[in-house]
């Protein structure tokens, strides 16, 4: 086992406490951003242990949604809190 | 395991970890959201560089280099959206910031058409 997962597990317990607490909705998307580098990183870290390429596709895959998902959730706030 | 990549991804890591930290130790959103882009788009960063080392120049290398390119342009377009959406969402703003430049721009263009509804930037 790499001992980096240490690293991102303890970050991972630090986004979900700000997620829980966080007054806006503005925090909860930011982490929700944090929370899937955070996965990408792991994903990463595990195709290089075990040698294996095609788990990087998954990385290219999350990439893209996160940021679409992201958006939406960012537009629909928007629309709601503009009236 | 290649000794470049592996340092590589150890400071990608700690990139990570750092920005998980900012985002419990600062006091306000801004702040929070400005620690956690910069510092986990450049943990990315870091994390794509150690991969397409380990790799060489293969298939995964070229789906590692579209995945840093997009993260370039995603992570800092929804900082960027978050930011606009705290000035609709009027919520107050901590002591650390001296500067507000959007809001009064905001502020201006809604009182000069109020007739129009819809604010477009």
């Amino acid at each position: 086992m790499n001992p980096l997962y240490a690293l991102l597990i303890i970050s991972t317990f630090l986004a979900v406490i700000r997620f829980i607490k966080g007054p806006e909705w503005a925090d909860r998307i930011m982490i929700f951003d944090l929370l899937t580098s955070i996965i990408i990183a792991a994903a990463m870290i595990a195709a290089i242990e075990t040698n294996e390429p095609a788990i990087l596709s998954f990385v290219l895959l999350l990439s893209f949604l996160a940021f679409t998902s992201t958006l939406a959730v960012v537009y629909y706030l928007e629309r709601i809190r503009k009236d | 395991m290649n000794f470049l990549s592996q340092i590589l991804l150890s400071i990608g890591c700690l990139f990570i970890f750092l920005a998980a930290v900012g985002s419990i130790k600062f006091p306000d959103t801004l702040t929070r959201m400005a620690a956690v882009s910069k510092s986990s788009t450049m943990g990315l960063a870091l994390i794509c560089l150690a991969g397409m080392i380990e790799f060489g120049f293969s298939e995964a290398s070229v789906q590692l280099l579209f995945s840093l390119f997009f993260t370039f342009i995603s992570f800092p377009m929804v900082s960027y959206l978050l930011g606009r959406l705290r000035v609709y969402s009027r919520t107050s703003l901590s002591q650390l910031t001296h500067r507000n430049d959007f809001e009064k721009q905001v502020q201006q263009t809604q009182k000069t058409n109020r007739t129009s509804s819809e604010f477009s930037l």
